[in-house]
């Protein structure tokens, strides 16, 4: 059976233009290029190659001439050539950038089989580096929550220790106070004068140390008498004034309990003498 | 061969006529559609192949013509390929004896414009970046299929067509891989005009 297929050679002849137009081969090419999808394309192959050997410039002159009068007249095909002719040079370029063929072959392909290998280390990597960052941080987070637990628990105790020494400081100080000092120092102030000397006792104050400061010098024994809420609560008898170069001074100490609260004061006598009165208001904590 | 685009002519194909056309190559719209930008594809590239400065206008011509005659002799012709197939020879031909000279050998007849040689910016950018689109087997292929000229090219070529089943094959794939390069840079370039 006669294979009906043009061959390459007359394929190149056709697309050179040299084969007449009227003819049965021509009629037949121009039928197969239509119909035939796997001829069209060999047809197509032949055209890269005449492209290329016309860019290499081993065409014989014959050939190189039919290129130049015929098969590049149209815009398709020039373009064509355009591509080609930088591709080629590209890849001219690529080889001339490289020591030798088989170097290049070796280059690109270890390039072209290592990138994608790199990418997929470097993914492995970037994963191992988060799965061990998170877990870090995770666990620095689980130690703070700890900490935290432990400090707030911490507070809670020294709050309710605080509360335990504050209660047992207010029992301190009430029981570290079980007197307070009475400095009278002006005697014979009334009421609508100056404010009174003030005296504050507290729940547990027991006693009340007094010191009453006496305008003479004179050594002697004194009589005094505590007035509270228009009552005479304490009498004392014979005390002796403690003397220094500015004047004398009463000490003596007297039971809180007999303070009532408002106004109170001690009357001072010496023997026959003019009593001389010291007020002073009480109040309590 | 004058390159200067043709004027372009006035379709004479009738509304209807077209209408006719397009059931006959199906009946279904949106099919019939695909299948005339088909045979229109196949007529330009046709043109081009026989080294026609204007394919796509005769293509034009060719498939109005086509649509004239199926549409005024219905039935007649079985197969819209073959139809176009002998329409287009002989728009073909009226060509040649309209724009072609008598041979190739005349001196007088003008060489196209040779393409610039070098390559613009863009579409030296657009050729790395459709280099880059390639899957690595497919660019390795290509860069070393044209990396030598000569005796090296020949050597190379064969060893390549030990790896790739046949220097036939070779031939083949390395095209098919140029084809995708080629609309690739096209469009690329398209892309920077716009």
């Amino acid at each position: 059976m006669e294979d009906s297929t043009p061959s390459e050679v007359m394929i190149r002849e056709y697309l050179l233009g040299r084969l007449e137009a009227g003819s049965e081969l021509v009629e037949r090419i121009d039928q197969q290029l239509l119909e035939d999808a796997e001829f069209a394309e060999t047809v197509d192959i032949v055209e890269d190659e005449l492209i290329e050997e016309y860019i290499e410039g081993t065409l014989s002159p014959a050939d190189k001439l039919a290129m130049q009068k015929h098969f590049l007249q149209p815009p398709e095909r020039q373009h064509k050539l355009r591509i080609a002719r930088s591709l080629s040079r590209h890849f001219a370029t690529t080889t001339s950038r490289n020591d030798g063929p088989a170097t290049v072959r070796s280059l690109d392909w270890a390039a072209l089989q290592w990138w994608p290998r790199i990418g997929m280390y470097g993914g492995i990597a970037a994963v191992v580096l988060l799965v061990i960052s998170s877990t870090f941080l995770i666990w620095q987070r689980y130690q703070f929550q700890n900490e935290l637990q432990e400090a707030n628990q911490k507070l809670v105790n020294e709050r309710e220790h605080s509360k335990l020494l504050s209660g047992q400081l207010e029992v301190a100080r009430a029981l570290a106070q079980p007197a307070t000092v009475l400095s009278l120092l002006e005697p014979g102030i009334s009421r609508g004068g100056a404010p009174l000397p003030q005296l504050t006792l507290g729940s547990k104050t027991q006693s009340v140390h007094v010191e009453i400061a006496l305008p003479s010098s004179v050594p002697g024994s004194y009589d005094i008498r505590l007035e509270s809420a228009e009552k005479v609560v304490l009498l004392l008898f014979g005390l002796k004034a403690v003397i220094s170069p500015v004047g004398s001074v009463l000490r003596f100490d007297v039971s809180a309990q007999l303070f009532a609260t408002g106004e109170n004061k001690f009357v001072v006598t010496r023997g026959n003498e003019v009593e001389i009165s010291y007020l002073f208001e009480m109040s309590r904590q | 061969m004058n390159t200067e685009p043709v004027p372009h002519k006035t379709r004479s194909v009738t509304q209807e006529a077209f209408a006719s056309f397009l059931s006959w190559l199906s009946p279904n719209p949106d099919q019939a559609a695909r299948e005339y930008l088909g045979v229109r594809s196949k007529l330009v590239r046709f043109f081009v192949h026989k080294g026609c400065a204007h394919a796509e206008e005769l293509a034009d011509q060719t498939l109005d013509r086509a649509a004239l005659i199926a549409h005024n002799e219905p039935g007649k012709y079985v197969n819209p390929l073959a139809l176009c197939c002998g329409v287009g020879r002989r728009v073909w031909l009226e060509y040649l004896r309209e724009d072609a000279p008598a041979t190739l050998e005349t001196e007088d007849v003008s060489a196209p414009p040779i393409p610039p040689a070098d390559f613009s910016e863009q579409e030296a950018t657009c050729l790395g970046s459709c280099l880059e689109r390639l899957s690595a087997r497919d660019r390795d292929l290509i860069t070393q299929y044209h990396q030598f000229q000569g005796s090296q090219k020949i050597e190379k070529r064969k060893q390549l067509a030990d790896v790739y089943g046949g220097l036939n094959k070779l031939r083949i794939t390395a095209h098919r891989i140029r084809v995708r390069l080629h609309s690739c840079i096209s469009g690329c370039v398209q892309q920077f005009a716009n």
